[in-house]
Parts: C-alpha cells; sequence; structure tokens
C-alpha cells in the first residue's frame, strides 16, 4: 500500500502534537541549567560588592557625595538577575514536574499520515499550572535584604531626616510622613558611630551605649519604657543612619553655601 | 569630655532651643562666674485650671557624674507641701528612681513635665510626709487650703 492510497479517517491535525526530533536536542539543551545559574550566581555576588565597596568608598571620602544613578544602576541590574534566576529557578521546577517527565520521555514515531489515527487517539495531556505561575520564591534572604538596603540608602540620600516607608504593614496601610531621629538619645548630639540593637531597633552612639554597657553585661534598653535587655553582643554598626547622618551634614552645608551665595 | 558633660551641653542647647511654656531651668552660676553644668535651678508651673495655677515652684536638679546613667537627684524647697515629697524637699518620682523607672534617654524636659504632672495628681501610695499626706487623704478642705497658700508664696510674676 503507498502512502497516497492510505487515508486516515480524520485529516484534522491531533490535538496532541509530538516534538519534532529535531528539536528535542534543543528542548533538552533548555534544561542545562547549571552554568547558566553559576553565571547569574557569580554576577549577583560581584554587584552586591561593587555596590558596598561604592558606598563605603564614599563614606570615606568626605568630598565625594552618592551618586543616585550609580546607585539606581546597582538596583536594576540586581532586580534583573534576581529576575533571571527565578526564571531558571521555574524552569528547574518545570523540569521535575512528573507531567513533563511524560512529555519529554515519550518516545514517539513521526507525525504522518499513517500515524495520524494513533494521535488522535492519544488523549491531550494537560500542561501543568506550574507553567503558568511566576516563580518568585527563590530570592534567600541575604539578597531580600541587600535589595531592601538599597532601596533604603536610595530613599535616605534624598531624604535623611524621613522614616523609611514601610512596603507592606500588617494592615496593608503604608505608613509615612514621620521623621528619624539623627541624634544619639544618650548624648542628644548627632550620631557618628551609630549602633543599633537588634532587639528593639534603638540606635545608639557607640562611645555612649558603650559607657552604659559593659563587657558581659545584660541591661535594660536605656529607651524609656522599651522591655529589651541589652548585651553588647545585641548591638551592630547601622549603616544606613550612618548614610543619613553624612547626607544630612552634606545637604546642611549645601544650605549654608547657597545662603552665602546669595548673600 | 564625658558623657555627662557633653549631654549637660547638649540639654542646655536644647532648652534654648524650645521649651515648655511657662517653664524655666538654667545650671548654675560658680563663684567664679562660670557656669556648672551639674547643678540646676528650675521652676514647674502649676497646671492651669488646678489649685497649683497660680504658682511657679523651684526645683534643683543635681546630676551625678555618672548621668545619664543614674538619675538627677530633684528637690523642691525644704518642707514644700506635697505629699509625695520628702521633709527635704527631694521628689518621690519613678521615673527619678534608679532602680524604678529611670532610663538614661529621659530628658530634662521629661523630668519638668513629669514633676508639674505630678502637683496635681499625688501617688496617695507612696507618701513621703505626714502633713500633705493626711490632709490629702482625709482633710481635703485643708488640702486644698494649705495648696492654695503655698501657691501665693511662689508666684508666677518674679
Amino acid at each position: 500500500m503507498s502512502e497516497s492510497e492510505y487515508l486516515p479517517s480524520k485529516l484534522s491535525l491531533p490535538t496532541y502534537v509530538p516534538l519534532q526530533r529535531t528539536l528535542v536536542k534543543e528542548y533538552e539543551s533548555l534544561f542545562q541549567l547549571r552554568t547558566t545559574q553559576n553565571l547569574l550566581q557569580q554576577q549577583k555576588k560581584q554587584i552586591t560588592e561593587h555596590c558596598d565597596n561604592y558606598i563605603n568608598f564614599v563614606l570615606d571620602n568626605d568630598k565625594l557625595d552618592f551618586d543616585e544613578n550609580i546607585l539606581t544602576n546597582c538596583l536594576n541590574t540586581f532586580e534583573n538577575l534576581v529576575e533571571s534566576n527565578n526564571e531558571i529557578e521555574k524552569l528547574k521546577s518545570i523540569q521535575d514536574h512528573p507531567d513533563i517527565k511524560k512529555f519529554a520521555s515519550r518516545e514517539e514515531n513521526d507525525c504522518k499520515l499513517e500515524t495520524l489515527d494513533s494521535f488522535h487517539n492519544i488523549t491531550n495531556d494537560q500542561f501543568p499550572d506550574i507553567i503558568k505561575q511566576k516563580h518568585t520564591d527563590a530570592l534567600v534572604q541575604a539578597d531580600f535584604d541587600f535589595h531592601k538596603f538599597l532601596k533604603n540608602v536610595l530613599f535616605v540620600i534624598k531624604k535623611p531626616e524621613d522614616q523609611l516607608i514601610e512596603e507592606e504593614e500588617d494592615d496593608g496601610l503604608a505608613i509615612s510622613g514621620g521623621k528619624v531621629s539623627l541624634k544619639d538619645p544618650l548624648t542628644l548630639d548627632y550620631y557618628r558611630e551609630p549602633y543599633k540593637s537588634l532587639k528593639c531597633n534603638h540606635i545608639f552612639e557607640k562611645s555612649s551605649i558603650l559607657a552604659n554597657l559593659r563587657p558581659n553585661q545584660i541591661k535594660q534598653c536605656p529607651i524609656e519604657a522599651c522591655d529589651s535587655s541589652l548585651s553588647i553582643n545585641d548591638l551592630v554598626l547601622d549603616k544606613l543612619m550612618v548614610i543619613r547622618i553624612r547626607s544630612f551634614k552634606r545637604m546642611e552645608r549645601k544650605d549654608d553655601a547657597d545662603i552665602e551665595a546669595v548673600v | 569630655m564625658s558623657l555627662c558633660n557633653i549631654r549637660l551641653q547638649q540639654e542646655r542647647k536644647q532648652w534654648r532651643q524650645s521649651h515648655p511654656y511657662g517653664f524655666y531651668a538654667k545650671p548654675i552660676k560658680d563663684k567664679d562666674g562660670s557656669l556648672n553644668l551639674t547643678v540646676w535651678t528650675a521652676g514647674i508651673p502649676g497646671k492651669p485650671g488646678t489649685k497649683w495655677e497660680e504658682g511657679i515652684y523651684p526645683i534643683r536638679l543635681e546630676f551625678p557624674l555618672e548621668y545619664p546613667s543614674k538619675p538627677p537627684k530633684v528637690q523642691f524647697p525644704k518642707n514644700f507641701y506635697h505629699p509625695n515629697v520628702y521633709p527635704s524637699g527631694t521628689i518621690c518620682l519613678s521615673i527619678l528612681n534608679e532602680d524604678q523607672d529611670w532610663r538614661p534617654a529621659i530628658t530634662l524636659k521629661q523630668i519638668v513635665l513629669g514633676i508639674q504632672e505630678l502637683l496635681d495628681t499625688p501617688n496617695p501610695d507612696s507618701p513621703a510626709q505626714e502633713d500633705a499626706w493626711k490632709s490629702f487623704t482625709k482633710d481635703r478642705a485643708t488640702y486644698d487650703l494649705k495648696v492654695r497658700q503655698q501657691a501665693k508664696r511662689y508666684p508666677k510674676q518674679q
């Protein structure tokens, strides 16, 4: 029987169409992800370090101002890398999905007139929902912290005295408009080396909190009505406050210079 | 410079920039005319609408070397008439007690406002002198009269 003599009962295309043999390889190569992901991880690490170095460099050089463009670029690059990484994570989870595995491993004939009928008999597999979902939970804590820090830096270099706008409060309302004190509650003088309590987020000048808190000592937080007990180990340098102070003083000096220029 | 000194200078600076209406507070001058930041005198006006309102009551604040880890010692004049003031003039107030509610972040402004609040809302559970406490708990008419008489001794216009 020659091909032309044979006619299948239905000539329409089947709902299930197999992958062309030549494409199978390409399809599989899509899942060779490890290299790409390693590269992304490295780039993410690089941009994080680069950004840290930039911030430290500006802080160390009193004559420099923070460049908003540089910081924004860092933020965008970082966000893109995270996005790419999310896509890869998504591909991975698709690859591991049992339905997808079944697709990929099916030994099939080519779709020809002779085989068309059999293809019509294959029930159409549903693509799992996983393909439609956006993959978002790949952001590890360190990435999350860095991203937040960078966004906060961009905020405080413009508004050093303003409270950060918290993205999502429990009741869904964003709080804003408050002012942040740039002064140590113990000396009432501007911070130089602000240290933050990890327990209650209260900030103190290093020298004044150390005068209050001896090594191995645990004491109540100096702020009235605060219930936390602090030890030296609960205190970390608050870099964001350092940047606030720095930007505030730069702005103050600029204002003074402007006034002098007018006079 | 010590933490105590830095803090007191800043307290003075802040007070000069702004302070609550009707109050005054200043460090005393030593014999040679220089400022002694560790001892201050201040005036607490009675709250309007209370039987204390006619007067402005002088206090003396002594800041220890360990300030602000430790609270200042705050005194009215001797024999000041108030249930929570000892015959020596020392004020019995939880925020001024190191073992109670004192915290290093409490400012001068908070202290003087706290004392103003105490004037008309004494705490009957911690008597510090017999005279005012007895009248306050048993003979309110005498108590009110004595408070008003005392107010006339510390008139607002100086």
